[in-house]
């Protein structure tokens, strides 16, 4: 089969892009972890509030600086309203919704997913400004949208 | 009939010879570029990830 010299270079160069990106990806698939936030963990949307973790919302240290922030969304707020770390904390948020799909985002940070009913989303942020974060919905979910937010309290 | 036959046995002599449409450097120019607009805004998202990790 004949290839023009310019065909061979634009298929050299599409699929050493594809070599690229898929090395990209399974690396930071499998060497570091990263997965879709709302991955295989399940919970029963209509008993949120009746088993682990989501039965006692709020904040739990795992070790020295790693907590696990256990988070119920749901129309127009979220439970709890306000944490806080020390600075340099890595926190795990494991959030779920009682009602429809929400989102978790706090601005200017990689922590931005879709809180599906029946879904434990998961996202992990390393805290490394005091200060205060604001998180917000940025799904569109009923008339009091807008009001929906929390906030972190990153302390020295 | 016959006289239109005629007409198309002349016209034969107007065949246009051989142009240089195999020429692919307006489609290779086009396909880089392409591939360079991709390259760049992948390139810029990841490293907007990368920063706020
Ligand atoms: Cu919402």
């Amino acid at each position: 089969m004949h290839l023009h010299r310019y065909e061979k270079i634009w298929l050299t160069f599409g699929i050493g892009s594809l070599i690229i990106f898929l090395t990209v990806l399974g690396v930071s698939a499998f060497a570091m972890g990263h997965q879709p936030p709302s991955h295989m963990a399940k919970v029963d949307p209509q008993n949120v509030r009746s088993e682990a973790p989501f039965d006692e919302p709020g904040l739990r240290q795992i070790d020295e600086t790693t907590y696990q922030a256990n988070i119920i969304a749901m129309a127009f707020t979220y439970q709890p309203n306000k944490i806080e770390v020390p600075v340099g904390s890595t926190v795990r948020f494991h959030v779920t919704s009682s009602d429809v799909v929400h989102s978790f985002t706090i601005p200017n940070t990689n922590v931005n997913f879709m809180v599906t009913p029946g879904h434990i989303n998961m996202a992990e942020h390393t805290f490394t400004e005091p200060g205060t974060y604001l998180v917000l919905c940025n799904e569109y979910c009923g008339t009091g949208h807008h009001h929906m937010q929390m906030t972190i309290e990153v302390v020295e | 009939m016959s006289k239109n036959n005629a007409n198309l046995e002349t016209n034969k002599k107007h065949v246009p010879t051989e142009t240089d449409s195999s020429s692919l450097k307006g489609t290779f120019i086009f396909t880089m570029s392409i591939g360079l607009f991709i390259v760049l805004s992948w390139s810029a998202i990841f490293f907007l990830f990368l920063n706020r990790m």
